[in-house]
C-alpha cells in the first residue's frame, strides 16, 4: 500500500477480483438486501459469498470493508444487527454505518471491529465527528462530497479520525443520509431502501420534442434524437424555474478528483473512494488501475497529470467534474 | 372518548422573512392561534442569522409573554465555522430545552432536547441512542410513514412524538444555495436572494407540473402536506403533537382548523376546506404516512 | 405494444421481412431446445446464478434486435427456465423487452461490457420493467457470463461468438 489507500466498489466477488488485482487497497461490498446503499436487483454478496471474498482478499494483502449503510427499518433492525454480525463473523476488516442504532449494536456486540462512519451519516464538521468518535469509537470518517479540499484540510486539523474521500463516480449534491427527493417521487430513498431514482420507477418514452426520461412520471429530461440519454437521477434532471430550464441542482456529470488527489494527498487524506459498485468489472478495473498508477506516481515524486483524461470516457453522460473539491462549486 | 388529546406546535420559520413579516407573525400567533409550543430559530442557513436574530428574540419575548412555550431550534446543516459556533452556543444552554437538527449540537448536549425533523432517526433504536442522550421529544423525519411511527413510539416509552402535519415538506439540504445558482450567484456572494420567495420558489418539470421548490440551500416540496389522519388513530400511533411550518397562509385559519379537528368537532374533508382557505403555496399531499411516494394527495381534498 | 419490426439489411422494410419471420418461426422448436438446455446446463453447474436472480428469475424478458427477422423470449427460472422464439409483434406479455442491434445487445448482456454506456448512447431502448433488466445484467455481469455462453457457446468461444452467431443468421436468413 502506498501513502493514500485506495478504496474500491465491488458489486459481486467478480468484480472485487477485478478490483484488487487491478492494485486496490481495500474493496467495500454489500449484502445481497436493503442493509446497503447499492440495493440494485441482481448486485451484492451472500453472506457465503462475503465469506469466501473475504478469505480471497486476504491472501492476497487486500481488505474487505461490508457496507452495511442504510437507516434499519423501525421494528425491523434484526436485519441490520445481522449484516453486522455477517461481517464479524465472516472476518471483514471494517463495517461501514450510518445509523445510531446500529453503530450502537457494533459498539457492544462486537468491540473488536472496526468501525468507518459512511457519508450518509452526514458528518461534516469536526464536533459531528467528534460525536461519533467518542460515542461509538468510529475510526475513520467518509467525507460527504459537499466539502472543498481546503475544507477538508481544515477539517483534519481538528480531528482525530482517520478520513475517506470520494475521488471518482456518481456525484451526489445533497447531504447524503438525509435527502428525501427520490421518495417524495418514488416511495423509495437512499436512506430507507438503499436506492436513489430506483429503477422500476424509470421510463423513458418517444416523443415529439425527443426521448423523455421520467421517474415516477414526473419528466426528468429531454434528449434529441442521437444525443446520449442519462439515467433519470432526480438531482440530475432539468427543472423550469420561473420558466427559465436548466440543471438546478447538478449538471449530470460525474466525479474525477485525479486533478486534486495531490491536495487530498498532502492534507492528509488516509483512503481515497471510488464510487460504482453497480458499474461493473470493466468499469472498477480501469478505474482502480488509473489511481494505482496515480498514487504510485505521487510517490514516487512524479507529476500525474498525465493521468487526468485516462477516465474521460467512463464519466456518465460524458462528463465529469472536480466536484466541490474546488470552492467554486457552491 | 380519549382524555388525552392532540398539542399543536408551530415549526421554526424555514423561509427568509423579512424582520418586520416575523414580528407580526408571531405577534398574530401569540395572541390568536390555539398552539401549544412554538419552535423559533434559524435552521436553514446560518447566512441570515445576523438580519433575523432580534426578530427572533423579539418573537420569543412576545410568545412567553403569551403563555406558549418556546423552544430555540438549530442549524440543520451547519456550513461556515460560525455555523458550528452558533450550534455549540445553542447546545451549550443545558437548562433549557432546544431543538437539535444537525448531529454536530450532540457533541457537548447533556441537557434536555427535542430530536428536529431534519436528523436522519428512522427507528427506535436510533431514537433510544438520543434518548440516553437527553432526548425527550422527537418530531419525525417526513420520510416516516405512520406504522413507522407507531412502530418507534412502541420502542421508546416516554419518547413524545411530533408529526409534520402542514406545511411543505423539507427534503433536502445541499452545501450549494439553488437560490444563488438560479440567479447566477454564489454561496458567497448571494445577495439573501432567497428573500424574494415567502414560500419557496416553484420548481417545474420541463413538461410543466409542479414538483418541488428551492429554499436556499434547502429543497422542499411543492406539495403541502395535510396530515388528515383521524385523531384516534394519530394517537393509537403515539404521536402527542401536530407541527404546522409557517407558511404566508393564514397560519391562525390553520392552527384552528387543526385544533378542532385534534378535538373531533370537524373532520377531515372540513379540514381539508378550512386549510384551503387559508391560502396554502400548493395542493395538500399525504404520501408519506401512508406509506407510498410523498407526493401522492393527501386522502380528503 | 411495440411494433419495432425489422429492418432489412438495407435499412427499408420489404415484403421479403414477414417472409423471412415466417420461415424461422417454422423452425423455431429445435433452436429454442438448443437454447433452453444450455439455459439448464448453466442451472445445474451454476446455482449461485439463478439465486443472485431471487425474484427475477420469474421475469420474461424479451430480447428485441433490430436487426434480426425474431425474437427472443427468456425466462431465466433456472432448470425450468425456457427461451423462446417469437415474432417481432408478438403479443404474450414480458416483464420487459429490450431493444436494439443484436451485436449491441450481446454487448448490453455481456459480461465484458459496460451496460451504461449502451444504454446513455441510446442504442439500446428499454421498456416495461427496468428492474428485471437490470437484475438480468447484474447476475450475467457478476457470473462472468454472457448471452453466449446462454446459447451454448463456452468460454473459449467467446471471442468468435460474433463470427459464430453473424455465420447463424445468415444460414437461418437463407433457409
Amino acid at each position: 500500500m502506498g501513502s493514500i489507500e485506495l478504496v474500491c466498489p465491488a458489486g459481486s466477488p467478480a468484480m472485487l477480483r477485478a478490483a484488487v488485482e487491478a492494485g486496490a487497497d481495500s474493496v467495500y461490498c454489500g449484502l445481497r438486501d436493503d442493509t446497503n446503499a447499492r440495493n440494485f436487483p441482481g448486485l451484492n454478496f451472500s453472506p457465503a459469498e462475503l465469506s469466501d471474498s473475504v478469505k480471497w482478499a486476504h491472501d492476497r494483502g487486500a481488505k474487505v470493508l461490508l457496507a452495511v449503510n442504510t437507516f434499519a427499518r423501525a421494528g425491523a433492525s434484526d436485519r441490520w444487527r445481522a449484516s453486522i454480525d455477517a461481517a464479524a463473523g465472516t472476518g471483514a476488516d471494517a463495517v461501514i454505518v450510518a445509523d445510531l442504532g446500529v453503530l450502537a449494536h457494533a459498539r457492544d456486540a462486537w468491540p473488536d471491529l472496526r468501525l468507518h462512519l459512511s457519508v450518509q451519516a452526514a458528518a461534516g464538521s469536526p464536533e459531528a465527528i467528534a460525536f461519533y468518535a467518542r460515542a461509538y469509537g468510529v475510526r475513520r470518517v467518509v467525507l460527504p462530497r459537499v466539502l472543498s479540499v481546503e475544507e477538508i484540510a481544515a477539517l483534519m486539523r481538528e480531528i482525530e479520525v482517520e478520513t475517506e474521500a470520494f475521488v471518482y463516480g456518481g456525484l451526489c449534491v445533497m447531504a447524503e443520509g438525509r435527502c428525501a427527493l427520490s421518495s417524495y417521487a418514488t416511495g423509495r430513498s437512499p436512506n430507507l431502501d438503499g436506492v436513489c431514482s430506483p429503477p422500476e420507477a424509470v421510463t423513458y418514452t418517444e416523443e415529439e420534442g425527443g426521448m423523455v426520461s421520467r421517474l415516477g412520471g414526473l419528466a426528468l429530461d429531454r434528449y434529441a434524437s442521437g444525443e446520449p440519454a442519462g439515467y433519470p437521477t432526480l438531482c440530475k434532471g432539468r427543472f423550469a424555474v420561473d420558466g427559465a430550464l436548466s440543471y438546478l441542482f447538478e449538471d449530470p456529470v460525474s466525479l474525477n478528483a485525479m486533478s486534486v488527489l495531490a491536495a487530498l494527498r498532502r492534507a492528509g487524506v488516509t483512503a481515497v473512494k471510488v464510487e460504482g459498485r453497480q458499474r461493473g468489472k470493466a468499469y472498477v478495473a480501469r478505474v482502480a488501475a488509473a489511481f494505482r498508477a496515480a498514487i504510485d506516481a505521487l510517490d514516487a515524486g512524479e507529476d500525474i497529470a498525465r493521468f487526468e483524461p485516462l477516465l474521460a470516457d467512463l464519466a456518465e453522460g460524458g462528463r465529469q467534474t472536480s466536484g466541490a473539491y474546488r470552492k467554486t462549486w457552491r | 372518548m380519549t382524555e388525552i388529546s392532540l398539542q399543536l406546535t408551530v415549526g421554526p420559520l424555514l423561509f427568509n422573512w423579512a424582520p418586520e413579516r416575523i414580528r407580526d407573525f408571531y405577534g398574530r400567533i401569540a395572541d390568536q392561534a390555539p398552539v401549544d409550543r412554538v419552535y423559533i430559530g434559524e435552521v436553514v442557513c446560518g447566512k441570515r442569522a445576523p438580519l433575523l436574530d432580534h426578530a427572533f428574540s423579539d418573537a420569543a419575548e412576545r410568545l412567553e409573554a403569551a403563555g406558549k412555550q418556546v423552544v430555540w431550534s438549530g442549524l440543520g446543516l451547519p456550513a461556515l465555522r460560525r455555523d458550528r459556533k452558533a450550534i455549540a452556543a445553542l447546545s451549550a444552554d443545558q437548562e433549557s430545552l432546544i431543538e437539535i437538527n444537525d448531529v454536530s449540537a450532540l457533541l457537548e448536549r447533556s441537557g434536555p432536547f427535542v430530536a428536529g425533523p431534519l436528523l436522519n432517526v428512522y427507528n427506535e433504536a436510533a431514537a433510544r441512542e438520543l434518548m440516553s442522550r437527553g432526548c425527550v421529544r422527537l418530531c419525525a423525519n417526513v420520510e416516516l410513514s405512520l406504522a413507522a411511527v407507531s412502530a418507534i413510539a412502541a420502542g421508546c416509552p416516554g419518547l413524545e412524538i411530533e408529526l409534520f402535519a402542514f406545511g411543505r415538506l423539507p427534503l433536502a439540504l445541499s452545501g450549494r444555495c439553488y437560490h444563488a445558482r438560479h440567479h447566477g450567484l454564489h454561496k458567497d456572494n448571494c445577495q439573501f436572494v432567497c428573500d424574494r420567495d415567502l414560500d419557496g420558489l416553484d420548481i417545474r418539470t420541463l413538461d410543466g407540473r409542479d414538483f418541488l421548490a428551492v429554499n436556499g440551500v434547502q429543497t422542499l416540496s411543492h406539495g403541502v402536506q395535510l396530515a388528515d389522519i383521524p385523531p384516534s388513530e394519530l394517537l393509537r400511533a403515539g404521536v402527542t403533537a401536530l407541527r404546522l411550518s409557517p407558511h404566508t397562509a393564514d397560519m391562525v385559519a390553520v392552527a384552528r382548523g387543526f385544533r378542532a379537528f385534534a378535538d373531533g368537532r370537524i373532520d377531515a374533508v372540513e379540514l381539508a376546506a378550512q386549510a384551503r382557505a387559508a391560502g396554502p403555496p400548493g395542493p395538500f399531499v399525504g404520501g408519506y404516512l401512508r406509506g407510498v411516494a410523498g407526493l401522492q394527495p393527501a386522502g380528503a381534498q | 405494444m411495440h411494433r419495432d419490426g425489422w429492418r432489412g439489411r438495407d435499412g427499408s422494410r420489404h415484403v421479403g421481412r414477414d417472409m423471412a419471420a415466417g420461415a424461422l418461426m417454422l423452425m423455431r422448436h429445435p433452436v429454442e431446445f438448443l437454447l433452453s438446455r444450455a439455459l439448464h446446463r448453466i442451472a445445474v453447474r451454476r446455482p449461485d446464478v439463478f439465486e443472485r436472480l431471487g425474484p427475477w428469475r420469474e421475469a420474461a424478458i424479451v430480447v428485441a434486435p433490430s436487426d434480426f427477422p425474431v425474437c427472443f423470449r427468456l425466462r431465466p427460472d433456472g432448470v425450468h427456465g425456457t427461451v423462446r422464439v417469437i415474432r417481432h409483434d408478438d403479443p404474450t406479455p414480458s416483464a420487459a423487452r429490450v431493444t436494439g442491434a443484436l451485436a449491441t445487445l450481446l454487448a448490453l448482456f455481456d459480461g465484458d461490457g459496460d451496460a451504461d454506456a449502451a444504454f446513455f448512447s441510446r442504442r439500446v431502448r428499454i421498456a416495461g420493467d427496468t428492474a428485471a433488466v437490470v437484475a438480468m445484467h447484474n447476475t450475467l455481469e457478476a457470473a462472468d457470463l454472457s448471452l453466449a455462453d446462454i446459447l451454448g457457446v463456452g468460454f473459449r468461444l467467446r471471442g468468435p461468438v460474433n463470427r459464430g452467431l453473424g455465420r447463424l443468421r445468415r444460414r437461418m436468413a437463407r433457409s
